[in-house]
C-alpha cells in the first residue's frame, strides 16, 4: 500500500509537468505551484545537508579525532557567517563584501593551480595516454584550438584559407552534437523509467 | 589606497597566497584556507536559503494570505516535515514521499528539457545542413558547406555509435554478449576520433579559463604590493 | 646414563668421545637415561609410552603415532602415517618436535605461518577441518579397531612373552617398544638368544630393519616398493598430513600377527581435491619462493611535485613579465566569430524600456572571466529604462550580480529585481520559462512565490562558468519561449559544447572566453580591459602548446613496459 502511494506521487507529479510542455497555459498556476514546492523541498534539503556538515565536524571536536583543529576553523567560520548574515542581511555591502572577498580569491587561486595541473597534465598526456586516435586527435586538436585562440593566424575573409580554417575551428561541433545526443537520450531513457516505475530511486 | 580597501584586499591577499602554496605540496595554511572557505560558504548558504527560498516562498505567503490560500502551503509544509524527520535512522521510510514527489518532477523536467530542447532541434540541425538551399547561400564553394555538413552529420553519428547503450542476449546460450555488430566497432573507432577532436578543444577552453584566473590573481597580487608600497610612500 | 649418537641413534658410554658404530663426534651431546625395563604384564600400551632418543626420526614419528593420547577421549586410526602431531596444527612450532629435525622449508613456512595473519590459514583450516572430520568419524568403528589393534598386539606380545618363558626378562637393558619388535622378530626365527645381535648386525628382511641399516649406512638399501618409498619419504622428519584411508581391519582376533602384518603399509588418506589443489598451490609457493630472482632495483618515480613546481614557476614567471611591462597591445583582428557578431546585433538593437531576464550561472571563480566577457555586452544591452529580472542558480550568484552591475556605467537608468535563487537550476529554468499565471487557467490556486513580469522578457542573457548549467536554461527556454532571443557570455570551457545549440537556432548569439571578448572589445573600440591582459594570455598559450609538443615528442609511451613488467 505504501509503495503504491510513492509511486502514484511521483508518476502525477511527473506527468503533469510533462503536460505543461503541451498545456502551458491551462496549466501555469498548477505548475507554478508545483515547482514552487519542488524549490521549497530543494531549500530544505539544502538545509538538512548543512546541519549535516555541522554535526560531522562538531562530533570530530567533541571526539577530538585528527583534523579536530580544523573542524574547529570551518565552524567557527560557518558560525560567523550564520550571525552576521541574520544580524545584516546579504544586502549588507559589509556582508556581501566578506562573503565575496573570500569566495573569490580562494575559487579564483584553486583555478590558478588548476591551470598548472593542466600543464602538467598536458606534458604526460602521451606518457600516460600512449599514441592511440583519440590521444592523438586530443593533442592535435588541442593545439590547433590554442593557435587560433592566440590571434596569430589572420586571413582575409571569404578567402579560402578563412573558410578551412572556419571549418577546422567547427569540426569540434560534430563530437560536441554527438555527445549532447547521447546524453540527452540518456536522460531522457533515466526519467522515462523512473516514470514508468521501472526504476523507483525514493525507496522500495 | 582607503581602508575598507587594504582591509579587504589584504584578507584577499593572504588567502591567495596560502592557496597557491598548494603548488609547494599541501601545508597547513592551504588547509586552512580551504576550512575556513568551506565554513564560511555553507554558513552563507543557510543565510541564502533562509532569506531566498524560505522566507518568500513560506513564510511570507503564510503571513500575508487567507487561511484559505495558505492551506495550500500544508502540503509542502507537510513534505519538509517528512524530510527532515527522515534523518532519524528509526523514521527512515518517511523520506519517500517527498523523495518521490521531487524525483517524479525531475525526471519530467529532464525528460522534457532533453526531447524539446535537444534531441529535436540537435536532429532537425544535422537535417537541415543538408538542405541545399543552404550550401547555395554562399556564393562561392558551396562543395565546402557540403564537405562541412557531410563532417556534421558523420560526426554526430560515429559520436554516437561509440556510446553503448544496451547489451545483446544470446538466447541460444542463454548469456549476454558485449558484443557488437562490426559496423558498429568501426564506427565507435572513428567517432573515438571526433570526441578527442571536441575533447581537446574542451582542454584547451578550461586552459585557457584556469589561465585567466591565474592571471587575474598575479595581477591582484602585484597591484595590492604595489597599491602597499604606493601608498606608504 | 649413556650417550646416544645423534647419528645413527647407538648407544655409547659417558667416557666416549667417537660412536662406537658410525665414528660421529660425541662432543657436546648431552647424555640420557638408559633404557627403561620392560613393563610388567598387564599394562597397556606401555610398549609406547616413551620416546627413545636414540631411534631416527623416522622411527620415533612411527612411534609417537602408535601412542594412545592420555585423555582417552581422542582416538586415532593407528597407523604410522599419522603421528600424534597430526592432530594438532602441522605448523605449530610448539608440537614438541626435535627442532633440528625438522627441513629447513618446512621452518620457513611456520615463521610465516606464524608471521603472517592467515598466510595460509585456509590451507590450515581444510587440513584441521580434514582431520576433525575424520576423527570424528572414526570414532565409532575406529575406537573398535583401534581396540582390536591393540588387542592383537597385545596378543602378539603376549604370544611372545609365553614363548619366550624363563627367557623374558625384565631388566634388560634395551626394554624399548624397538627391543620387543627386534625380539618378536628373534622369536620368528627361532633363534631368539640372549646375545642376539643388535639389530644393526641383523640381516633382517623387515622394513623396519631395512631402515636401520640404512640409516646406518651399512648396505645399500634394497629397492622398496612404490608404497614403502612413497610412506618413507613423507615420514623423512615431517608432520605434514598425509592421506589416510579408512581402513577396515577385521582384526579381532588374538593370535599373534604375521610378519606382513607387523609390516607397515602406509595406509591411504583421502582429501578431496580441493584440498589437494591449494596443497600444490603451497608447495609452488615455496618453490617460487625459493626460485632465485634476478637483482632488480625498483625504479623511483621523479618527485611529481618538484616537476609541478617548476613548472608552476616558469608559468608564473612567464605570466608576470608582460604585466610587469604594461600597457595594452592592438588586439589582433579575426579573432570575431559569427556568433559573437550576431551577440553583438542583438544587444545593439534591444529598445529602450525592454525587459530583460539575467541568469546568473557562475560561480566567484571565474568572476573575472566573465566579468571581462560580459561588461562591453551589458553596456550595449541596459539601456534607459530597462527592467532587468536577475536570477541566480549558484549561491554567490546575486552578490556577483550586484558586483558586475556596480562596475557598469551607471549613466542609464535602469530597474534590476532579484528574482532569488534556485537551488536546482532545472526548477528555476522551467518555471521562469512557463511563464506563471494566466487567464486559461484550469484550476485557480493562488500564486505563493514572486510574481513574473506580466508581459514577458524580449531577451535572455545567460552568463554561465559550465555548460551544464547553460545547458539546462536553453533547453528550458527554447522550448517553452522558443520567440524570445537567447544569448550566452560564457567562459571558454563551456564554449565548445553550446556551439550545436548556436548552429541550431536555439541560441541566438554567444561570446565566450578571452579570445572572442577581445574581438568584440575591438569591434566596440570600447575600454582596454582585455587588452592589458591580452599579451600574458598570450604568453600562457604559447606555454601550453610548447609543452603538449615536447610532452608528445620526448615522453615515450611506458605502458607497454609496465605491461612486460608486471608480466615478468
Amino acid at each position: 500500500m505504501k509503495k503504491i502511494v510513492w509511486i502514484v506521487i511521483a508518476v502525477v507529479t511527473g506527468l503533469i509537468v510533462l503536460a505543461g510542455y503541451f498545456f502551458q497555459a491551462q496549466l501555469g498556476p498548477v505548475l507554478s505551484m508545483i515547482l514552487d514546492w519542488g524549490i521549497l523541498l530543494a531549500g530544505a534539503a539544502g538545509l538538512i545537508g548543512v546541519a549535516y556538515l555541522f554535526r560531522m565536524h562538531l562530533l570530530k571536536i567533541i571526539q577530538n579525532k585528527k583534523g579536530a583543529f580544523y573542524s574547529g576553523v570551518v565552524l567557527a567560520a560557518f558560525l560567523f557567517a550564520l550571525i552576521a548574515g541574520f544580524i545584516l542581511t546579504p544586502q549588507n555591502s559589509f556582508y556581501r563584501h566578506l562573503i565575496l572577498n573570500v569566495q573569490i580569491p580562494v575559487e579564483a587561486s584553486l583555478l590558478a593551480i588548476l591551470a598548472v595541473m593542466l600543464l602538467y597534465a598536458g606534458l604526460r598526456l602521451i606518457q600516460t595516454r600512449g599514441w592511440t586516435p583519440m590521444s592523438g586527435a586530443f593533442l592535435v586538436s588541442a593545439i590547433l584550438s590554442l593557435i587560433i585562440d592566440l590571434g596569430f593566424v589572420q586571413t582575409r575573409s571569404g578567402t579560402l584559407g578563412a573558410e578551412l580554417i572556419a571549418l577546422l575551428d567547427r569540426l569540434p561541433i560534430a563530437g560536441a552534437r554527438g555527445i549532447l545526443l547521447g546524453m540527452a537520450l540518456g536522460g531522457m531513457v533515466v526519467g522515462l523509467r523512473v516514470l514508468l516505475t521501472v526504476d523507483r530511486p525514493y525507496g522500495e | 589606497m582607503s581602508l575598507s580597501e587594504l582591509i579587504w584586499g589584504g584578507v584577499g591577499f593572504l588567502l591567495t597566497v596560502m592557496v597557491l602554496s598548494y603548488l609547494i605540496g599541501d601545508n597547513f595554511f592551504f588547509r586552512l584556507a580551504a576550512h575556513l572557505f568551506i565554513g564560511l560558504t555553507a554558513g552563507y548558504l543557510v543565510v541564502l536559503i533562509v532569506h531566498h527560498i524560505l522566507y518568500p516562498y513560506l513564510i511570507t505567503p503564510l503571513a500575508t494570505h487567507s487561511w484559505m490560500e495558505a492551506l495550500w502551503l500544508g502540503i509542502p509544509l507537510l513534505l519538509i516535515l517528512l524530510l527532515v524527520l527522515s534523518q532519524i535512522p528509526k523514521l527512515a521510510g518517511l523520506g519517500s514521499i517527498p523523495l518521490a514527489f521531487l524525483v517524479g518532477l525531475t525526471a519530467a523536467v529532464a525528460i522534457g528539457g532533453a526531447v524539446f530542447g535537444t534531441l529535436i532541434p540537435q536532429v532537425r540541425s544535422l537535417i537541415d545542413a543538408f538542405d541545399p538551399a543552404f550550401w547555395y547561400q554562399a556564393a562561392e564553394r558551396p562543395w565546402l558547406r557540403i564537405v562541412d555538413s557531410a563532417l556534421m552529420l558523420v560526426g554526430a553519428v560515429t559520436t554516437l555509435s561509440f556510446f553503448h547503450f544496451g547489451r545483446k542476449w544470446r538466447v541460444d546460450k542463454k548469456e549476454q554478449v558485449v558484443e557488437r555488430p562490426r559496423i558498429l566497432e568501426i564506427l565507435s573507432k572513428v567517432g573515438q576520433i571526433f570526441i578527442g577532436i571536441t575533447l581537446g578543444a574542451v582542454f584547451a577552453g578550461v586552459f585557457s579559463s584556469a589561465l585567466l584566473a591565474l592571471i587575474d590573481r598575479i595581477a591582484f597580487i602585484v597591484d595590492f604590493i604595489a597599491g602597499l608600497v604606493g601608498g606608504g610612500g | 646414563m649413556i650417550v646416544i649418537c645423534p647419528e645413527c641413534g647407538a648407544e655409547n658410554s659417558l667416557t666416549a668421545e667417537v660412536c662406537q658404530e658410525c665414528g660421529a663426534s660425541l662432543l657436546g651431546v648431552i647424555p640420557s637415561p638408559s633404557s627403561e625395563p620392560l613393563e610388567p604384564e598387564g599394562d597397556d600400551l606401555d610398549l609406547f609410552a616413551q620416546d627413545d632418543p636414540d631411534l631416527p626420526d623416522l622411527l620415533n614419528a612411527l612411534k609417537q603415532y602408535e601412542e594412545v593420547s592420555d585423555d582417552g577421549g581422542e582416538e586415532q586410526e593407528p597407523t604410522p602415517d599419522s603421528p600424534k602431531e597430526s592432530v594438532k596444527n602441522p605448523l605449530d612450532f610448539n608440537a614438541g618436535e626435535d627442532e633440528d629435525s625438522i627441513p629447513e622449508w618446512l621452518k620457513r613456512i611456520r615463521k610465516r605461518a606464524h608471521e603472517e595473519k592467515d598466510a595460509i590459514g585456509e590451507i590450515t583450516r581444510k587440513i584441521n577441518t580434514a582431520q576433525e572430520r575424520l576423527e570424528s568419524e572414526k570414532n565409532g568403528n575406529k575406537r573398535k579397531q583401534y581396540e582390536s589393534y591393540l588387542q592383537r598386539l597385545r596378543g602378539q606380545k603376549r604370544g611372545i612373552e609365553e614363548q619366550l618363558g624363563e627367557h623374558h626378562e625384565s631388566s634388560k637393558d634395551d626394554l624399548d617398544w624397538l627391543s620387543k619388535i627386534k625380539k618378536a622378530e628373534g622369536k620368528h626365527s627361532d633363534t631368539y638368544q640372549e646375545d642376539q645381535p643388535s639389530i644393526d648386525e641383523r640381516q633382517g628382511d623387515s622394513l623396519l630393519q631395512w631402515l636401520v641399516a640404512v640409516e646406518n649406512g651399512d648396505e645399500a638399501p634394497e629397492p622398496l616398493s612404490e608404497m614403502e618409498e612413497e610412506f618413507v619419504e613423507r615420514h623423512r622428519g615431517e608432520t605434514l598430513p598425509t592421506r589416510i584411508s579408512s581402513q577396515e581391519p577385521d582384526l579381532e582376533s588374538t593370535q599373534p600377527m604375521s610378519r606382513d602384518e607387523l609390516e607397515f603399509k602406509p595406509p591411504e588418506l583421502s582429501i578431496s581435491s580441493e584440498e589437494q589443489a591449494q596443497a600444490d598451490q603451497l608447495a609452488a609457493t615455496i618453490v617460487d619462493e625459493r626460485a632465485s630472482r634476478p637483482d632488480r632495483q625498483p625504479k623511483r618515480a621523479p618527485l611529481k611535485w618538484v616537476m609541478r613546481l617548476v613548472l608552476g614557476l616558469i608559468l608564473i614567471a612567464g605570466l608576470s613579465f608582460p604585466l610587469f611591462i604594461g600597457g595594452a597591445p592592438t588586439l589582433p583582428q579575426g579573432l570575431l566569430q559569427p556568433q559573437n557578431e550576431a551577440l553583438l546585433y542583438w544587444a545593439r538593437e534591444v529598445p529602450a524600456e525592454t525587459s530583460l531576464l539575467l541568469v546568473f550561472d557562475y560561480s566567484a571563480g571565474y568572476a573575472s572571466e566573465i566579468a571581462l566577457v560580459a561588461r562591453p555586452i551589458l553596456k550595449e544591452a541596459i539601456k534607459q529604462g530597462s527592467a532587468i529580472t536577475l536570477v541566480s542558480s549558484t549561491p554567490s550568484g546575486s552578490l556577483l550580480a550586484k558586483r558586475l552591475f556596480g562596475e557598469l556605467d551607471a549613466s542609464a537608468a535602469y530597474k534590476v529585481t532579484d528574482y532569488g535563487y534556485f537551488p536546482v537550476a532545472a526548477y528555476g529554468a522551467y518555471g521562469m520559462a512557463s511563464g506563471g499565471f494566466s487567464e486559461d487557467a484550469l484550476l485557480d490556486v493562488p500564486e505563493m512565490g514572486k510574481p513574473l513580469p506580466s508581459d514577458g522578457f524580449d531577451g535572455v542573457l545567460i552568463l554561465s562558468d559550465s555548460f551544464e548549467g547553460a545547458q539546462v536554461w536553453i533547453e528550458q527556454i527554447s522550448s517553452l519561449m522558443p520567440e524570445i532571443p537567447l544569448n550566452l557570455v560564457v567562459t571558454a570551457q563551456a564554449g565548445p559544447m553550446l556551439l550545436p545549440y548556436w548552429e541550431s537556432g536555439q541560441v541566438n548569439g554567444m561570446v565566450s572566453g578571452l579570445s572572442e571578448a577581445a574581438g568584440v572589445e575591438r569591434a566596440l573600440s570600447d575600454g582596454e580591459s582585455v587588452a592589458t591582459r591580452w599579451r600574458s594570455y598570450q604568453t600562457g598559450l604559447l606555454i601550453l602548446i610548447a609543452v603538449l609538443v615536447i610532452g608528445a615528442i620526448f615522453n615515450t609511451d611506458t605502458r607497454g613496459a609496465d605491461r612486460r613488467r608486471g608480466e615478468e
